[in-house]
């Protein structure tokens, strides 16, 4: 090879992973400096380490779509997900996947995923919520901040009235819109009672769908017995 | 040189194969060609024959030629207790372990969101409707996150009823020195040990 560029070692996040060949994986993985990146890691059929939710560094070798993995240690110990915080954590990733564009570098995005699986493994708060966080600051992070304390004019929400969420721009005022201000506020003051949680979860929904590309997230569908639909 | 157009059609089969690139399905088809038509023809045939023949088990899900697989039509052994596993090839590697006297129920797959693969997907609504008719479940799906969470869904898609679920031990392996044993195995063979 005329240029083997190798650079290493990153801290980074196993996203996916996808059989490639016999015994290879094709891996997308969540770095602080490159983003979101796929390497292809030669018998990683058989690398128990290549796994979601597990901090490693990793060297890669390469620029393009697909980079070339090389050497692999622990950064870390492994989340423990379980049960309900493991769906969650699938969502995350799925999300991620489908959100983020390759190479396209979020430095903070990293912090937040660590800190949001050590929220879900710690069950400290109701899942639902834990996730909410992580979507309002992912959509900061990638440019479509939404604010919840103001509408799209920089007025703020007010108790009476009702909102609809206008895509790129914001909460509108609407006699006819679907979320009440004064839940929106009770969200924003993060005051999570149940019918906030169910706003929260609807308006996120919208928030986020222009970005999915029109297909729903596939995790949402593991939810079938959480009571308050934790997606 | 360019091949003439049967031969390339043939090269080009052979490239569906896992692990065979254009250079080792060019060698196959030349070997095929110069030394063995007769092998080939049979091949030909059995490929045939196999891929407009086996079909799924309507109970399990697994390879079958009729519409039950030989495990499911089999009064010997304890229908009532199924083994959920990921693969075909897993199926086969508890038969050879020879442990094991219950059916299976094969997902082809796991739980995988990113792939677009959810609990329909794996059969699981199948199951579901076969859950009256079980008494005990076994679930030896992978020891992956994915595995983990297939084997989750299920059970709480068994939650509330009498059904007896258990998870396949993991741990360290027969023969092994622990020193080899990587770190998450260990942890997870110190967790699940048992009282003698």
């Amino acid at each position: 090879m005329a240029t083997s560029e190798k650079f290493a070692p990153f801290l980074c996040w196993v996203l996916h992973r996808r059989p490639y060949r016999n015994t290879s994986v094709i891996v997308d993985l969540l770095s602080a400096d490159s983003g979101r990146v796929a390497a292809i890691a030669r018998g990683g059929q058989r690398q128990p380490l290549l796994q979601p939710f597990r901090p490693l560094w990793v060297e890669w070798r390469g620029r393009g779509e697909l980079r070339s993995l090389g050497a692999i240690e622990p950064a870390g110990v492994a989340f423990a997900l379980q049960g309900e915080a493991l769906y969650c954590g699938l969502y995350l990733n799925e999300m991620l996947v489908r959100l983020l564009h390759r190479d396209d570098a979020h430095p903070e995005l990293q912090e937040v995923y660590a800190a949001t699986l050590a929220a879900l493994a710690a069950k400290e708060l109701p899942v639902d919520i834990i996730l909410r966080h992580f979507e309002l600051r992912l959509l900061d992070l990638i440019g479509y901040g939404l604010s919840l304390d103001q509408d799209a004019n920089g007025q703020p929400l007010l108790s009476g009235l009702r909102y609809r969420l206008s895509p790129g721009q914001g909460l509108l005022l609407d006699v006819s819109g679907p979320f009440s201000g004064e839940i929106l506020n009770d969200i924003a003051a993060g005051h999570w009672h149940d019918e906030a949680r169910r706003l929260a979860r609807d308006l996120m929904r919208e928030a986020l769908s222009p970005h999915l590309g029109g297909r729903p997230l596939v995790s949402r569908s593991l939810f079938r017995n959480a009571g308050k639909g934790a997606s | 040189m360019k091949h003439s157009p049967l031969v390339q059609r043939l090269i080009e089969g052979f490239t569906v194969l896992p692990g065979v690139g254009p250079r080792s399905a060019q060698r196959m088809t030349y070997w095929l060609l110069e030394r063995n038509r007769e092998g080939g023809s049979r091949l030909a045939l059995a490929l045939e024959a196999a891929m407009q023949g086996v079909k799924h088990c309507a109970r399990c899900r697994n390879f079958a030629e009729d519409d039950l697989c030989p495990v499911c039509s089999d009064p010997r052994r304890d229908q009532a207790q199924v083994c959920i596993v990921e693969s075909p090839a897993d199926v086969l590697a508890i038969e050879q372990s020879g442990e094991y006297r219950g059916r299976y129920f094969v997902l082809i797959g796991h739980l995988s969101p990113i792939d677009g693969i959810g609990p329909e997907e794996i059969g699981l609504n199948l199951l579901e409707r076969q859950l009256s008719e079980v008494s005990e479940l076994i679930l030896a799906t992978g020891t992956t996150v994915e595995g983990e969470a297939t084997s989750h869904y299920i059970q709480e898609m068994v939650r509330g009823t009498s059904i007896s679920v258990s998870r396949i031990a993991q741990g360290v392996p027969m023969g092994g020195d622990l020193e080899y044993v990587d770190g998450a195995t260990l942890a997870q063979a110190m967790k699940s040990r048992r009282k003698l």
